[in-house]
């Protein structure tokens, strides 16, 4: 998929309404449930036999770059806006980029030991930050500081629009978060969490291989 | 992740730790008084997002318990030790803190006019079925059950969680939730089937009852257990023959698991209730009835109830003839503390390093 470089403002790169997304190459992404056999959680694997998950099955994607910063804007259908933040049986409503921060990262097992990923996790119920997150294996995902990934969701008859921005290089520690330049060619897989359907943690709809997103000079 | 695999089930066999510490409760000493509950609630949770937490509880059996009818909502393992699936238990469920009209009554002058009363209409709480009990006058009967998280030797919250927050202490078998670690996903919750996972909402993570381990590193038994009035709560080791716990369970085996099939070998125990004789129509005490019926602590205590029960008389009267009996001396603890928790008698107040 190719990103385009625009002269855009900020603001409006962070508005999932902002017109600038028709500019914009459309990725249209299957998503599936994460591989019940690989849960890290005995329990989960027995308990998810009879419990379906990983119920939003598509994602919708735009990517636009100013030269200094990235847009992601991801779209999917869910019919309940789940923005409380959790309790009781409720989980929140969520969505995450993840990139490889090593060539080889594997994504299915969200990375592996000397071959971390770095995810953007956005969640309803925080909607203006997303989380930066290391992961180096299933059930290690660790938050880091605070990446400055901007986000801004919108929720409207049944549609999930979330944008997430963040400057193209990263003042963060080598080997917490993916760095960019114009011109390059960077590998990203998706992820979204249904809230109301009891989705947290690994259980949660995945695009179960890399794509390349290249960023125009 | 974890670094040490206690607790976990590698090649069909559960990795034990190399101690493991474990309660005793005397059910027949209960007064049902909640000063265990409210000694834990001093002592750890009064932080933010605990008010509706209690890591011990004192339900009324039979009942429906904290949280509402925990008995039925699954976890644990099954006959073959494959996981179960589990119920998260509501805030509801448990039983909300209780916003209450004090200012309105107490300082809003009218104080004989309007009761004091929850400001919400609550459906539930710790202990809402309070002597409700079971059976028909003249023969109605209720005893108390003190519960808190059990330390189980498989523990089924340490295997559900995917991020390794849960960690077995291999030297003492206390299980702890690493707050660091947890990310609020409670599938632990979910998987214990004793329900006694609380969820922090305003911190976003898990927490449950620690066995007062700062305490036990400085030889003070656990608040619940020290603060109790009637003395019933025994802390020990599992494998120490001169200890109240090994004698009660494993030497005299009166004192036996709750719930047992539910498959995580739990560490607390419990020395089942005895009861008065059944009155028949006439008023007059049937002495070969028991007013609990013995199917109802079977299904709480397994079939060693029985016997456990029959041991029990048996002492009692071989004390009546004057004979000495080393269960009843276990049970009566004549020199607190060191009978009943022998390994942490220390008093906390003479501790270094307590906060004021």
């Amino acid at each position: 998929m190719r990103v385009r470089r625009l002269a855009a403002g900020t603001a409006d790169l962070l508005d999932p309404g902002s017109s600038l997304w028709s500019k914009a190459e459309t990725g249209t992404f299957e998503l599936i449930p994460t591989p019940l056999a690989m849960q890290p959680s005995a329990y989960v694997r027995a308990s998810r036999e009879q419990r379906p998950f990983g119920r939003v099955r598509e994602v919708e994607v735009r990517v636009l770059h100013d030269g200094e910063h990235v847009a992601f804007l991801l779209a999917w259908d869910d019919p309940d806006r789940d923005v409380e933040p959790p309790g009781d049986e409720r989980f929140p409503d969520g969505a995450a980029l993840l990139f490889p921060l090593a060539s080889d990262a594997p994504l299915v097992t969200m990375g592996a030991e000397g071959r971390a990923v770095n995810a953007w996790h956005w969640r309803a119920d925080r909607p203006e930050r997303a989380r930066n997150n290391v992961a180096a294996g299933l059930g290690t995902t660790r938050v880091t500081q605070d990446a400055s990934i901007a986000t801004s969701a919108r929720w409207d008859h049944g549609r999930w629009r979330v944008v997430f921005r963040r400057t193209l290089a990263s003042t963060a520690p080598a080997g917490e978060a993916v760095r960019m330049k114009p011109g390059d060619a960077v590998l990203v897989a998706f992820a979204v969490w249904d809230g109301s359907n009891g989705e947290r943690g690994g259980l949660k709809s995945f695009s179960p291989a890399w794509h390349t997103i290249t960023l125009e000079g | 992740m974890a670094s040490n695999l206690v607790g976990r089930m590698r090649d069909g066999a559960v990795i034990r730790p190399k101690r493991q510490l474990a309660m005793v409760f005397d059910l027949n000493k209960c007064l049902g008084c909640h000063t265990c509950a409210m000694a834990c609630k001093t002592q750890w949770t009064s932080g933010e997002g605990m008010d509706a937490m209690w890591w011990t509880v004192v339900n009324t059996q039979p009942g429906r318990g904290t949280p509402r009818d925990w008995e039925k909502m699954g976890g644990g393992f099954d006959a073959s030790g494959e996981a179960r699936s589990g119920q998260l238990p509501t805030r509801e469920d448990f039983g909300d803190a209780w916003e209450f009209n004090h200012e309105e009554v107490f300082q809003g002058g009218k104080g004989t006019s309007v009761h004091l009363r929850p400001r919400t209409n609550p459906t539930w709480g710790p202990n809402w079925d309070e002597d409700q009990g079971g059976g028909e006058y003249p023969n109605a009967y209720y005893f108390y059950l003190p519960r808190l998280c059990n330390h189980c030797t498989h523990p089924a919250c340490l295997e559900a969680c995917p991020r390794s927050a849960i960690e077995k202490r291999e030297e003492d078998g206390v299980v702890l939730l690493n707050e660091d670690r947890c990310k609020g996903y409670r599938f632990c919750a979910e998987a214990c089937p004793y329900k006694r996972i609380y969820f922090n909402a305003t911190r976003g993570i898990s927490q449950k009852c620690i066995f007062c381990f700062p305490r036990l590193e400085k030889g003070v038994a656990p608040a619940c257990a020290r603060q109790c009035p009637g003395r019933l709560r025994f802390v020990g080791y599992r494998d120490d023959p001169n200890g109240p716990i090994w004698k009660l369970v494993d030497k005299w085996k009166v004192a036996l698991p709750l719930h047992a099939e539910f498959g995580t070998e739990p560490n607390v125990f419990y020395v089942p209730p005895l009861a008065p004789p059944r009155h028949d129509a006439a008023g007059r005490p049937d002495r070969d009835k028991p007013r609990i019926p013995i199917e109802y602590l079977r299904s709480l205590f397994g079939d060693g109830v029985d016997q456990a029960l029959e041991t029990l008389r048996a002492e009692m009267e071989k004390r009546r003839r004057g004979e000495e009996s080393e269960l009843l001396r276990t049970l009566i603890v004549y020199r607190w503390p060191k009978d009943i928790f022998p390994d942490f008698p220390n008093d906390p107040a003479s501790v270094e390093g307590r906060s004021a």
